[in-house]
Order: C-alpha cells, then structure tokens, then sequence
C-alpha cells in the first residue's frame, strides 16, 4: 500500500481511506500561477509568441473536426437523384443556347477587354504584398473571435499585427505566428481598431470591435461630425498599417445622447467568414 | 500496461473526444450558447473520480481551451482548477444530490464561467471593467441553461463509458 493513497487518523492511528483532493497548498500555488499568466498576458500580451506554433502543434485536431463535415457533404451528393440529374441536364442544353449566342458578343467584348487589361495593368495592386493562406479554425467565441490560416511564407514576410482580407474586405490582422499557422483577430474582436475613411462625407474615424453578435463601433466622434447612416467605411491607411481603401464595415446607426460627449455610432461591419477558404495577408 | 496508466489514458481519451466535439463550428448564435461539453466532462471526472484528476491534466487541457478560444492564457486552467478543485472538495455532498439539485449547481457554474471570461483583463473598454452587454447577459443564461440541461446526458453516457473501461 502506498502511503499516500490514506491518510493517517492522529488520535486512533488508523488508515483513512478518504480520497485526498488536489491540496491545498497546490490549488493556491496553481490559482496564483494562473492569474500571474492572465495579468501578464493581458498586459504585455506574451502569448502572442506562442500561440502559433501552438496552432502548428494541434492543427491535426482541425482536420479531425473537418471530416465529418466533409463527410456530410459527400452523402448530400450521393443522394441527389437520377431525376435531378436529368433536370439539370435539360437546364443545363437550355443554358448551351444562351450561350452559344453570348460567345458571339463575348468576341466583341474581348478587343475592348484587351484595352481595359492595360489599363489594369498600369494600377494593378502589387501582388507581392500579399500571401495566400487557407482557413484552418474558427473560433466564434463571442468575446474574442479568432480565425487560424495556414500560409506557406518562405520569406517570413508575415509579422504580426498585419491585415487579413477576405473577397468582401479587411477582416482582421495577424496576432500570433507560427511556423505554417497564423492567428487572427477577426474585426469583431475587441481589440481590433482600424483607422477608416467614410465613403461618403470623407470623414476620418477609428472602428472598434465589440464582439461576435455585436456591432463594431466609431470611437471618439464628435458631435459635430456628419457621418451618415449607410455610409461605407473603408481603411484609410492612416498609421501605414492597414492597406487602404479595403472596405471594413457599414454605417447602421447613429446616436447622440446627451449624457455622452461622443456621438455613438454603430457600425455593421463584414460578415464572418464562415463559408470562405481563402484569405489574403497584406505583408508590406 | 498498469492500471493507473490504463485509467489516466481512458479518461484523457474521454476528454479529448469532447474537446474535438467542442471544436465543431455552428452558426454564430448557436455557437454562442452551445455547451461545454469538455468542462462538463471535467466535472464529471472529478466527482467520479476525484482522485485520478490530477493538476497536469488541468494546466493542459485549459491551456489548450485558451488557444483554441483565443483568450487569455491562464484563463481556463484557473477555471478547470477552480472547478476541480471545488468539486473535489465537496463530490461527497455533490453525489448524493438529486438531478435538479445537480443541474442547478451546473447552471450556477457556468454562469460564474461566462462572467469570469468577460472580465475585461486588456482593458480594451476604458468605461467598464466588462466586455459584456444586455445581449450577452442574455446569452450567459442560455448558455448555462443547456450546460444544466446536458449535465444528466453527459453524466449516464460518462458513466457507462467508466463502467465499461475503467473499472474501479
């Protein structure tokens, strides 16, 4: 018997065979080690140098989690009948015609294209600002959503705090690298701020997020400033951090209380993105 | 392979099955209130069997729920350690609790989770010492309501599963 699976009574000196919990002295010493990490990490943000590779570590989870999805999906398809096969054919002869008589004034369009394409050329935004990376994780935890993307990065151009568009706009910036796998905070997050410009009344602000399921806001906006509702925000590339002219968010109300110096100003900014792979890094 | 080492990987296995099912993603206002189906497990295990959890598995599997949720490091090991520790303290007046009574302390539990983890540690919100708001309040509720909900599922499966693997 080992000694410490009982304890020993001090007036009988028998065998206790209570089962002994985590110790006191350990829970204390834990609790304290616990909160020094939170303070720490909420002050000085030192796990930021190891949440990626901790990324990199558990990225074989997020592949399990993939499969049954993947699976789903692969029995939806399988299912689909011969009669929606059949239906879609016939859909698919009517689409034939149609386009049999778009290709005649595609060829008409292509020699204007052709123009176009140098002009796109001559404004084209530099490519090599910008790396590719492929969704890993998602995690809509409604405080601090994060989204994991792998990026091959040969160069280690990514550092941290760089944008993270999606095909709408800037969805977030780089907080924590890895070797392959990268942590973003999504513009919900709340520490997320992005200097804007209003597309309408090009009216400078600062955009902060404010969780999942809740609206973005404009901080610090005097009374006298005439945003308006619907307005589109796009970076204003103020700060040199963010690219500019990339769409953050919308406009969805404005309110001036009395009681408050600031005009309050919510903000419906770019959808989650939930259905999307692939994401671009603005690494310059 | 001995027994201890035999218990300690059955019930490592138990709690990374419900991490991974933890990890799946839904729809963001289900995700906002779906259980913790890990922390339940958690639970379970420490009044199951008090004297197999131990502080290594709390520091690594509530460091691994801090990187997975993007909070603070130390977050969740202080919530697994709070909830271990009170569970083993008290699994004797815990067990013989009818299931309102236990899904009434799950209920509270959670709720006091959801609170610690909208304290505001970044001071992100100059005005307030919380992140949360009415909405949120609301989603505390919910949230804590299903985990009491689920508490009596994850009790009857977790026990047939020790029934059938750990034998004590």
């Amino acid at each position: 018997m080992r000694a410490d699976d009982h304890k020993v009574s001090k007036i009988t000196s028998e065998a206790i065979f209570a089962v002994r919990p985590i110790s006191s002295t350990k829970f204390i010493i834990a609790f304290l080690v616990c909160i020094f990490l939170i303070l720490i990490d909420g002050r000085y943000q030192t796990s930021k140098y190891v949440r990626g590779f901790a990324h990199d570590i558990i990225s074989p989870l997020y592949l399990i989690v993939d499969v049954p999805s993947s699976i789903l999906q692969k029995m939806i398809e399988l299912r689909k009948s011969n009669q929606d096969l059949k239906k879609e054919l016939e859909e698919y002869k009517k689409r034939l015609n149609k386009l049999t008589l778009i290709t005649s004034q595609i060829e008409d369009l292509t020699k204007r294209n052709q123009e176009l394409q140098l002009l796109w050329e001559s404004t084209k935004i530099d490519e090599g600002a910008y790396l590719l990376g492929q969704k890993r994780h998602l995690s809509l935890n409604p405080m601090k959503p994060i989204l994991v993307i792998e990026v091959e990065d040969p160069n280690s151009l990514i550092q941290t705090n760089q944008a993270v568009l999606s095909k709408q706009g800037i969805i977030g910036k780089t907080t924590s690298l890895g070797i392959n796998n990268i942590e973003v905070a999504l513009s919900y997050h709340p520490e997320f701020l992005i200097p804007i410009i209003s597309s309408k009344n090009r009216l400078h602000g600062i955009l902060k997020g404010q969780g999942i399921g809740r609206k973005g806001s404009l901080i610090n906006i005097k009374k006298t400033a005439s945003f308006e509702s619907g307005e589109k925000l796009y970076s204003s590339g103020l700060g040199e951090l963010f690219p500019e002219n990339h769409l953050v968010g919308t406009i969805s109300s404005i309110k001036e209380s009395p009681d408050n110096d600031y005009l309050t100003i919510e903000v419906d900014l770019l959808d989650l993105p939930k259905g999307q792979e692939y994401f671009l890094v603005f690494t310059k | 392979m001995s027994k201890p080492l035999r218990d300690n990987l059955f019930i490592s296995l138990s709690l990374i099955i419900f991490f991974i099912i933890d990890l799946f993603s839904f729809p963001v206002y289900i995700n906002e209130i779906k259980p913790s189906f890990i922390i339940l497990c958690f639970i379970y295990w420490n009044i199951a069997l008090p004297e197999k959890i131990k502080l290594p598995f709390v520091l690594v599997f509530g460091f691994l729920l801090d990187l997975i949720n993007g909070t603070l490091l130390g977050i969740h090991p202080l919530i697994l350690l709070i909830i271990s520790y009170f569970s083993q303290r008290y699994f004797y007046q815990f067990r013989p609790f009818t299931f309102i009574q236990q899904c009434l302390v799950i209920f509270l539990v959670f709720f006091s989770i959801k609170i610690l983890l909208a304290i505001d540690f970044n001071n992100t919100n100059p005005n307030s010492l919380t992140l949360a708001n009415k909405d949120y309040v609301i989603s505390f509720i919910w949230y804590s309501l299903l985990n009491s909900l689920s508490w009596p599922l994850i009790f009857f499966s977790l026990r047939a599963y020790r029934r059938r693997w750990i034998k004590t």
